[in-house]
């Protein structure tokens, strides 16, 4: 069963030493961290959240302008033909 | 690298399924592939063969015959269901991957199945990182895995694998796998249109066996997902801190004392029993609620006035280093038990060894979802908030017990040598993030955070409250946590960002392999 330790000096201690642990903890991940940071942005630099890119290009490039007419010739080609263009591209 | 050997089990196949897995083997970015056609027929094996396929592909029906050719040197495997196809070019990443880094002996991707819309013709099952507590559930790795060779060797052999369930095989091969990776790519564009992981309650019950778990089985087949409950060997101690100032507030139409319910619920729901309560009290908290709650717990209750400046990680430390017991209970006050065998779902899945820390799901008041673990989409979140319980959510996620980076700090049941190993909770995140800071230090300690939907508390925090982000301890998480807060394992890179739900980022994302795919 659980017992209680009430000796406030005990409880101190104990808080101590998980502190202690946390730090060393802290230490550990911000090593790796700091290691990643510079390996991909040749220095640490303070974290920030990524901005949000989620939908925000909706467009990928099957939809860019210079690509009209080719899709509408593209979809206007006989089926059996497109079959065959697909065929090659792939 | 040399040959790839693709394996399909082609015993209910039909032609049209051999040939649509055949084309996109031609255009899968090997030059060199034989394919094993497990149980075809030998007029389907004869057309096969005749197919246009640039020499890419030799069509092989017995495994011995690819031994007996001296020449032919397998690296690789793939398990391949009859139907499914490899996307476009898919081979490629798989096979870098596999040649630059030597441990890595399983790998598996996200897969794409057709909705037979036209505006939409494909949806994606986007999967998370490896995953063993949800893989015993379902096989969210999906059918088509590329493994070592040696691997297959020691997973039973290729006849053995080839005919087995796709969960089946899933839990032989990582059985004995050492480094299990996940290629955040679509690897398949399978022929059904059903991205929900299929189940196998024979597998699982198997899986046990050999790993030596002992528990007892469900299969739920409205998912379809097979819940595994471990049995209970022993009833270790549990300390439950609740760290409270007595506020009061209206649930269910009235007013009360919200730790008063919370202790209620745990002494007079629960049907685990072998716990004490440690409260950690402000000093404002009134006087007649310490009584009350005193009454309630008898012997089995403890008060420890707090007496300083409000710091959450300091009140939960403080109230777990003043007591002994096996497992610690990070409770908030303003929770009550729902399933009453709660708790005992949790400190069971202390039996595997590995399990550092178990939270329940957590409800609103109105029953819908406060937190189903967390995701880093990159800002911590809990996923599904104020969704619909009953949703099995994409890949029945929300319906299997399963690893996460994160949990809720408002019911944590936590092995004490962790808490301790760790540091318990980081005083320098004295009201946000504690939680997730001490999740995350738990799996830097090589244990794993379990998030199990089959306990479920109550959580009478305000739907619309947001937690305040402060920029300090933004910068102070993210120095120690970064990279794991920008790519969350248990999430998948290829999801939208900034929401509680997992959906495919589908527009933004999309390649010119997935648009064009067929």
């Amino acid at each position: 069963m659980v017992s209680p330790i009430f000796d406030p000096v005990v409880v101190q201690q104990k808080i101590d030493a998980l502190t202690k642990r946390d730090s060393e903890f802290a230490q550990r991940a911000e090593a790796i961290e700091r290691d990643r940071q510079i390996q991909k942005y040749g220095a640490p630099r303070p974290y920030e959240f990524a901005p949000n890119t989620s939908q925000v290009h909706v467009t990928n490039w099957v939809h860019r302008g210079w690509l009209r007419p080719l899709r509408f010739v593209y979809r206007n080609t006989p089926r059996s033909l497109r079959k065959i263009i697909k065929r090659l591209w792939i | 690298m040399s040959k790839i050997l693709v394996v399909t089990d082609a015993r209910q196949a039909n032609f049209g399924d051999l040939r649509a897995s055949h084309s996109s083997l031609v255009v899968s970015g090997s030059r060199s592939i034989i394919w094993l056609v497990v149980g075809a027929s030998p007029e389907a094996l004869k057309k096969l063969r005749r197919r246009f396929s640039f020499g890419r592909v030799q069509v092989v029906d017995k495994f011995e015959l690819i031994v007996e050719d001296k020449s032919t040197d397998v690296d690789l495997v793939i398990f391949l269901s009859s139907g499914d196809g490899l996307q476009r070019e898919s081979l490629v990443p798989v096979t870098e991957i596999f040649s630059q880094n030597l441990e890595i002996d399983l790998l598996y991707g996200d897969s794409g199945h057709p909705t037979h819309e036209k505006a939409e013709p494909l949806i994606f099952a986007r999967r998370p990182g490896w995953s063993p507590e949800r893989l015993r559930a379902h096989c969210y790795v999906g059918e088509t895995l590329a493994v070592r060779t040696d691997l297959v060797v020691r997973g039973g052999g290729i006849d053995d694998l080839a005919m087995r369930h796709p969960h089946d095989r899933a839990l032989r091969l990582t059985e004995n796998a050492k480094n299990i990776q996940r290629l955040a790519e679509v690897l398949t564009i399978a022929k059904s249109s059903d991205s929900r992981p299929s189940a196998s309650l024979q597998a699982v019950v198997d899986h046990c066996q050999r790993q030596a778990i002992e528990a007892d089985f469900e299969l739920d087949s409205s998912v379809p997902s097979v819940r595994v409950k471990r049995r209970m060997t022993k009833q270790p101690t549990v300390a439950v801190i609740i760290a409270t100032r007595g506020t009061s507030a209206e649930v269910f139409g009235e007013q009360r004392v919200l730790v008063v319910e919370a202790v209620r619920s745990l002494f007079e729901k629960s049907t685990y029993q072998n716990f004490n309560v440690v409260i950690v009290a402000d000093t404002p908290t009134p006087k007649s609620v310490i009584e009350t709650l005193q009454q309630l717990g008898g012997s089995r209750l403890q008060v420890i006035n707090y007496d300083r400046p409000f710091n959450f990680a300091e009140k939960n430390n403080i109230g777990a280093m003043s007591c002994e017991s096996d497992l610690i209970l990070l409770l908030n006050d303003d929770t009550e038990i729902i399933t009453t065998d709660a708790l005992e779902t949790m400190v069971a899945i202390f039996n595997d060894t590995q399990v550092g820390v178990v939270g329940p799901m957590l409800l609103f008041e109105d029953l819908t979802i406060q937190s189903a673990g967390h995701i880093f989409s990159p800002d911590p979140t809990d996923l599904y908030r104020a969704r619909n319980p009953e949703t099995a959510g994409p890949q029945n996620l929300l319906r299997v017990q399963r690893e996460v980076s994160s949990l809720i700090g408002a019911c944590m049941l936590i092995r004490r040598d962790v808490f301790e190993q760790v540091g318990g909770l980081c005083l320098g995140f004295p009201g946000n993030w504690n939680d997730i800071d001490f999740c995350l230090k738990v799996q830097l300690a090589g244990f794993r955070a379990i998030f199990t939907p089959q306990a479920q508390l109550y959580h009478f925090e305000s739907k619309t409250r947001i937690a305040k982000r402060v920029d300090a301890e933004v910068g102070k998480l993210g120095a120690r946590w970064g990279s794991v807060l920008d790519d969350d394992p248990y999430f998948n890179p290829r999801l939208q960002r900034y929401t509680n739900i997992w959906k495919t980022d589908s527009t933004s994302k999309q390649s010119l392999d997935e648009a064009l795919s067929f």
